[in-house]
């Protein structure tokens, strides 16, 4: 499928741990609340892109609901206080990406830092939620990004990379 | 506002930009946009006009 200079890859099933390999292991060199709830984290090699710097890989918690933990205390969630969102996922700074978790029947996502586990589903808030209504995205130094959404986990390489 | 409003609202906005260029935008695209007005506070209005100067 060609749409707009992207390639739709078909991939059955996809691993989505096999993806997250290369950053397992590393910490996020920057994890931000950025608009509403959404969170960003940067991992690898720091590029710059029209002004603004960020990672290799670059994941980011676009329109779900999401929690983060540290051990069984709940720190922040997608519905809190910009605040408290601002500086709990901070945290996620300090140590690395250990292990990643997901449940496909819910699409349920957990990527856990050490002693952190951020926990990411699907957004309760949209009445007309689409395909295009993703969970996160993983962009990714090879050209694909990973989408895990409404209509689960599609892969697609993108002309020219995030950071070019 | 909420921040399920927030994140409403730069979904519409996205929508709303795709409509005007008439195609939709790449992911790369809607991560740059994201990028440029994080922290910002624009309203609807704006974060369209941005993603106009952007890719319009």
């Amino acid at each position: 499928m060609v749409c707009l200079g992207k390639r739709r890859m078909k991939v059955a099933a996809p691993n989505i741990r096999e993806y997250f390999e290369p950053v397992l292991g590393t910490r996020p060199w920057k994890a931000k609340l950025g608009v509403g709830s959404f969170l960003t984290l940067d991992f690898g090699r720091r590029v710059k892109d029209r002004g603004h710097m960020h990672g290799e890989w670059h994941l980011w918690i676009y329109l779900s609901n999401w929690a983060l933990f540290h051990g069984d205390r709940r720190l922040a969630d997608s519905d809190s206080d910009r605040h408290v969102i601002a500086v709990a996922v901070r945290r996620l700074e300090e140590t690395s990406l250990t292990d990643l978790r997901f449940e496909r029947e819910q699409l349920k996502t957990t990527f856990v830092f050490g002693d952190f586990r951020l926990v990411v589903s699907g957004a309760d808030y949209l009445d007309d939620a689409d395909e295009r209504d993703y969970y996160w995205l993983l962009f990714m130094p090879t050209k694909e990004v990973l989408r895990v959404g409404p209509s689960g986990i599609q892969v697609e390489r993108d002309e020219t990379p995030h950071y070019a | 506002m909420s921040n399920r409003d927030q994140n409403r609202e730069f979904r519409a906005a996205v929508r709303e930009i795709e409509r005007l260029i008439s195609r939709k935008l790449t992911d790369i695209e809607w991560d740059r946009l994201h990028r440029e007005i994080t922290g910002k506070g624009f309203s609807f209005g704006t974060i369209v006009e941005v993603g106009l100067g952007m890719f319009g």
